[in-house]
């Protein structure tokens, strides 16, 4: 991967010896950009995540610990009351979900990765974000495309052989001027699709700008949404280890 | 009197020359009976197999009728339910032909032991009332089916539990969504394990304690659905168009097994249509075999015909006599035939073919059904009779027509 990471920069680099500022992305380099501004190295946020179903609208939220080098995550759910005190971690590839009612912790095998989180339209893989979309797939430029009057990058993602993934495809779509994502569009195996993220509230958060609201609809179940808002978020600081730990998981 | 005289004398004409030549007359007489009895009983296979692949997933789990919000049966979520009010449950009460009904919750979540995760369907019944809805209780095949004092205890289905890794008597942990959207959990103790026959309950089903889901999904009187035993399949239609009538039915589904169960519908219709083509090819070898005995008995009597032709029988007289020849053959070969299919059905309506065998091969098509017996119908055996008759004499208009036509001169010479 490096190598050919490599290749690609030295021809980028041979061809167009011009300033950085004109030089063409590539589409690998747009999602490297994207993930970085909005994932850091790691990061540790609180977020609002609002579910919308056909009867029941309620908002949850959740602590977030994300480091994104080491694939390891760990959330916390802090209200409401009722489901306060459910944790996620996601250390080994494996994830486990502490539920305080049964003090118990449950491991979520690799193949529900792709169910819903907490009956919203999120997947497991969503939150915990096991799957890498840089490392997992591999990243095509489509074209340009306006999406809600701003120019975008189009990227294609299509998983590579070996990855664990369930998607088919996602289309990515990119703001030309600073690669921060608009929307992203998830497609099955029959290239059907399923799922679209609609991201918006673009705003300075930490040291960077961010879209801090994040609406993923099923595609074909119109009466329900969820939205997760970002309401605080650090990028790039020292998460100690203990964070990612069973213990952690298990506290009482 | 003239009619009945001249009647007479053709069938006389007609039945001498069905035994003409008896080894030919034996060999149709064959095709017929084999014919038909084979038509009677796969006709009656199929009826029979048909019936009991319903009866088995009715009695399984799925009821004759089902009452939902609607929407839930294409979405199967928790949240499509409702409240089942006192004039719904009066009105299923008091309906002679409901054998008994029972109110259900269905989840799906997540079920775990020690470090095992594994998916699956929960559904809550009401023990009391469930035994007498559907038969789960009697494909108990280790420990005990629920009772009325049970809270925590659940059934699993055979497979799910070993995947699981569990046996009665041991707990497990459950983690799915409530009805308002919070996380539900509990812990469980495994009290038996069902092995249905139906793949995916075997998989995948959980069965827990009604009252106990209530409390565990916060469904808040709330539930997904009322699954209805009828006395006889029959009333299905009846029934459900009469709750249809009294529910309002914009905001409820009250759904037949055929709604409930589409694929089998569609199995039962596929397996039919297959079973037409193959009574069409046998009709045809009926009465290609009937057409090549008539054509042969008329070509090698030119003579005889001539004869009669020519000293004054009408050529309507000589039509009629060729179509009572075959008439006579196909309806000895018809009784015959009808004896013999009805038996051959008899005897397996007694011994049901057993292709437990091939189980796993149809369960393919979800079908848990094993044992097909026959099932004999007055409706096949009058058809098929009917039609063998019928076809029998139209292919036997053409000959008898070729020898009501013959010039008799010519004829006469015939060698």
């Amino acid at each position: 991967m490096n190598l050919r990471k490599a290749a690609v920069v030295c021809m980028t680099a041979l061809l167009l010896p011009a300033g950085e500022g004109l030089m063409a992305l590539t589409a690998r380099e747009i999602i490297d950009r994207a993930e970085n501004a909005v994932r850091g190295n790691s990061a540790m946020g609180t977020y609002a995540i609002t579910i919308k179903t056909r009867r029941w609208t309620r908002t949850m939220e959740l602590k977030s610990w994300d480091h994104r080098s080491t694939k390891r995550s760990f959330s916390e759910i802090t209200a409401p009351k009722k489901d306060a005190g459910n944790r996620f971690l996601l250390v080994n590839k494996t994830m486990h979900q502490y539920v305080p009612k049964l003090q118990q912790e449950i491991k979520i095998s690799p193949s529900m990765m792709m169910q819903s989180w907490m009956g919203s339209d999120f997947t497991n893989d969503d939150i915990v974000k096991e799957s890498s979309i840089l490392d997992d797939y591999t990243q095509r430029l489509i074209g340009n495309k306006s999406i809600d009057g701003t120019e975008c990058y189009e990227v294609e993602l299509i998983p590579k052989k070996d990855a664990d993934v369930v998607w088919g495809k996602i289309i990515y779509y990119a703001r030309i001027t600073d690669c921060l994502p608009v929307r992203q569009e998830f497609y099955n195996e029959h290239n059907v699709m399923k799922k679209v993220m609609a991201l918006s509230g673009f705003k300075t958060m930490h040291d960077r700008v961010i879209p801090t609201i994040m609406k993923m609809q099923t595609v074909g179940k119109d009466d329900r949404y969820t939205v997760m808002e970002i309401k605080e978020i650090r990028f790039n600081v020292a998460i100690p280890d203990y964070i990612f730990s069973l213990q952690n998981l298990k506290r009482k | 009197m003239m009619m009945n005289k001249e009647l007479s004398i053709v069938l006389l004409l007609a039945w001498r020359s069905v035994w003409k030549n008896k080894r030919r007359t034996v060999l149709t007489l064959l095709t017929v009976v084999i014919g038909s009895a084979m038509i009677i009983f796969l006709n009656a296979f199929a009826t029979g197999g048909h019936e009991q692949m319903i009866e088995d997933a009715v009695s399984t789990n799925t009821g004759h009728i089902q009452i939902h919000e609607k929407g839930f049966w294409d979405n199967r979520g928790t949240d499509y339910a409702f409240q089942a009010d006192e004039g719904l449950l009066k009105l299923l009460e008091s309906d002679s032909r409901i054998k008994s009904f029972s109110r259900r919750i269905h989840a799906a979540g997540l079920l775990s032991c020690r470090d095992t995760t594994v998916g699956a369907m929960i559904q809550a019944v009401d023990p009391a009332r469930e035994n007498e809805v559907t038969d789960l209780h009697r494909h108990i095949i280790e420990g005990r089916f629920l009772d009325e004092n049970d809270t925590t205890s659940v059934v699993l289905g055979a497979v799910l539990a070993r995947n699981l890794g569990v046996k009665p008597g041991g707990k497990i942990a459950l983690i799915s969504q409530g009805f308002d959207g919070s996380i539900a959990a509990e812990k469980l103790t495994v009290v038996g394990l069902f092995n249905s026959g139906n793949p995916e309950y075997d998989q995948s089903l959980m069965i827990m304690p009604f009252a106990q889901a209530q409390q565990t999904f916060t469904m808040m009187g709330y539930i997904n659905a009322i699954t209805i035993h009828l006395k006889s399949p029959a009333y299905t239609d009846a029934v459900r168009d009469h709750i249809r009538r009294h529910v309002d039915t914009g905001a409820l589904e009250v759904m037949g097994w055929d709604g409930l169960m589409p694929e089998l519908v569609q199995f039962i219709v596929m397996d039919d249509i297959g079973a037409y083509i193959f009574d069409f090819i046998l009709f045809m070898v009926v009465a290609f075999g009937i057409l090549n005995t008539i054509q042969m008995s008329v070509f090698e009597r030119i003579r005889e015909f001539g004869v009669m032709l020519a000293i004054g029988t009408r050529p309507g007289q000589v039509t009629a006599i060729v179509i009572f020849e075959s008439l006579f053959i196909s309806i000895i070969g018809v009784v015959l035939g009808m004896a013999l299919g009805s038996g051959i059905s008899y005897y397996f309506t007694l011994n049901p073919l057993d292709y437990s065998q091939f189980a796993d091969e149809i369960a393919v098509w979800g079908i848990a059904t094993t044992l097909f017996p026959a099932k004999l119908t007055w409706l096949n055996i009058t058809v098929t009779s009917f039609l063998t008759l019928g076809l029998a004499v139209l292919f036997t208009v053409f000959p008898a027509r070729r020898a009501a036509k013959l010039n008799p001169i010519e004829a006469i010479r015939h060698l």
